[in-house]
């Protein structure tokens, strides 16, 4: 069954529906061909006993009137209300080993105060490294895309110094370059390793405001839906693509079912790695294939759900808990030095979502794994033993622990491979939206940046490209 | 470094993670007709980086080097702004 379109988008995650509400928007005839059974399964999240869980979106920056998010959504017709976060401590960090506890709040002047309060010993240092955040994020590309740039490709390449290379610039105290990169955990890649600017844009846009959105991911998948039927592009769920072949000028995208679909334009968003297995074979030069493959995985998550007690409420968004104040060390593949994120959700009753790292080396993407089952029950222990130990007020407040999703369970039910796709190594290769066959591009996390806006912000890039290019 | 090394550094780099022949690396080759788009330009800024532990990305220009010589010379400049420092 042969389907002809001017556009297909491989995969309908965030970034693959915004591609394909682009090209929509300018009446390119466009498929989505989603190998799960919903569009962006990892946003779905899921319920038990009445309570939603979400799975792929608790907060994101640049939501209010005027930013960048704000703008896009209107741009894209995505019907969302997104709300703010606590403004006195969005974020609540808590560094064991030292024992403080600290209250991220944003708005520039109200996270200098509550920095310099804290670290009264560094203030100059500190009022210094918001202004380079701040001015890093007023010249960067994707939060200013209406603004004129000299190259497209130039946008997509980050560069040194990393994060940890300014944090030891600027200051001395470990705590406090803890407090400022615990916020790796938002895009999985260690603060050696990933530049100041990229954690900037993804993290330090969150110095501005940070939001909630009413209805979570339900509701962003909903509102994606919508525009892409007014727009008219088709959507093909439980369509895995298998093969992509080059002739004549078309792509030809063929899927597990026996689907064949052929277009100019092509966008992959699936992760690269699998990319590279559907793919024509010069797609790329051998060489680059092999810095792709080469490329570090983000960790992926251990979750841990739990629902609280009728009438409890904790009026906080979010927790980070670190074990140690070298955040490169929480990417470390054991539970000894830990590190969680603990979401309460806006819903009553309340749930509570605690999110820890799990890097690749602990093979926790395959349950037939050795250990696989050991594992997960340890890991689960660990963290339910923390609670009650640390934190006895939220231990006392839980209902009970409903159940634990491990990287392989979330790879089987969203079809969401590795916490936040290939890691953004400011020292390896960066893999460009372009290949080196016309008219087929790769988009998805792992190539501008993660997250929703990140994922959203690659998908404009490679429109820009596109529309450039034809 | 010498700019024999240089050169030397270069040339393998291109042969080895570009594929190109190494009889047309000639100084006066241009990227555009040594087949060199803007993925394989960007990809080689990054090796060239790791292999000569400099700074490429922050430092270059657009017409900073056109030609293969160009960018001999631009690496020169790199590494001799480097050990000054
Ligand atoms: C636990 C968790 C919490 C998160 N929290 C936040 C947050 O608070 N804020 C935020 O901004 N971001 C958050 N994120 C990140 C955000 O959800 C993702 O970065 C974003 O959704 C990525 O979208 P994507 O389209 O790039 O990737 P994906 O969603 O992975 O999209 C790829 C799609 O391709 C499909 N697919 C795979 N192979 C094929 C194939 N061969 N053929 C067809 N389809 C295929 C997959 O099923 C998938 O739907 C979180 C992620 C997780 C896992």
């Amino acid at each position: 069954m042969l389907k002809e379109y001017d556009s297909v988008v491989i995969g309908g995650g965030i970034s693959g529906l915004t591609s394909a509400l682009l090209l929509a928007q300018r009446g390119k005839k466009t498929a989505i061909l989603e190998a799960g059974a919903t569009i962006s399964p990892i946003m779905n999240g899921f319920s038990r006993k009445g309570v939603h869980f979400e799975t792929g979106f608790h907060y994101a920056s640049s939501l209010g009137e005027g930013d960048f998010g704000h703008y896009i959504f209107n741009k894209l017709g995505l019907d969302l209300e997104p709300f703010p976060l606590l403004q006195d401590g969005y974020d609540e960090i808590h560094i064991l080993p030292t024992g403080r506890v600290f209250k991220m709040a944003y708005g520039k002047q109200n996270l200098a105060n509550n920095l310099h309060e804290a670290f009264p010993e560094e203030k100059k240092a500190i009022t210094a490294y918001l202004d380079r955040v701040e001015n890093t994020l007023s010249k960067s590309f994707f939060l200013n895309m209406h603004k004129k740039q000299d190259s497209l490709y130039s946008a997509a390449i980050d560069s040194p110094p990393s994060l940890q290379e300014v944090l030891d610039e600027y200051f001395k105290s470990p705590e406090l370059k803890a407090i400022l990169s615990v916020s790796a955990f938002l895009h999985g890649t260690p603060p050696s390793k990933i530049s100041f600017g990229q954690h900037c844009r993804i993290s330090g846009s969150l110095y501005k405001s940070a939001w909630g959105i009413k209805g979570g991911g339900l509701a962003i998948n909903k509102a994606y839906k919508n525009s892409l039927e007014r727009n008219g592009a088709d959507i093909f769920v439980n369509a895995k693509a298998v093969k992509i072949e080059y002739k004549d000028g078309k792509k030809h995208i063929f899927t597990d079912k026996g689907g064949l679909f052929v277009c100019n334009t092509c966008i992959s968003t699936v992760h690269p790695k699998i990319f590279l297995n559907i793919a024509p074979k010069n797609v790329y030069r051998e060489g680059y294939k092999a810095r792709i493959n080469e490329l570090e995985e983000t960790p992926g998550f251990f979750t841990l759900y739990a629902i609280l007690k009728d009438g409890k409420y904790f009026k906080k968004s979010n927790m980070f808990v670190v074990s140690d104040t070298n955040i490169n060390g929480i990417f470390s593949p054991d539970m000894k030095t830990r590190s969680y994120y603990i979401n309460f959700s806006n819903s009553k009753p309340q749930a509570l979502s605690i999110i820890s790292l799990v890097p690749p080396s602990e093979q926790m993407w395959d349950k037939k794994a050795p250990e696989y089952n050991i594992k997960k029950e340890k890991y689960a222990e660990i963290l339910k033993k923390d609670i009650a130990s640390l934190f006895p007020e939220i231990a006392d407040s839980i209902e009970e622990y409903l159940e634990v999703s491990t990287p392989a369970t979330t790879r089987r039910f969203a079809g969401y491979y590795s916490g936040y796709g290939l890691m953004h190594d400011v020292n390896k290769t960066k893999i460009l939206p372009i290949t080196k066959i016309p008219g087929l591009y790769i988009s998805g996390r792992s190539i501008i940046a993660p997250g929703l806006l990140g994922a959203i912000i690659t998908a404009l890039l490679v429109d820009k490209i596109i529309s450039k290019s034809t | 470094m010498q700019k024999e090394e240089i050169i030397k550094i270069v040339n393998r780099a291109l042969v080895k993670e570009f594929e190109l022949d190494e009889s047309l690396l000639t100084p006066e080759a241009d990227f555009v007709s040594l087949g060199l788009d803007s993925l394989d330009a960007v990809d080689m800024v990054i090796t060239l980086e790791q292999a000569f532990k400099v700074d490429i990305r922050n430092n270059y220009k657009v017409g900073d080097f056109g030609s293969l010589g160009g960018l001999y010379d631009f690496i020169e400049k790199l590494i001799k702004q480097k050990n000054n420092v």
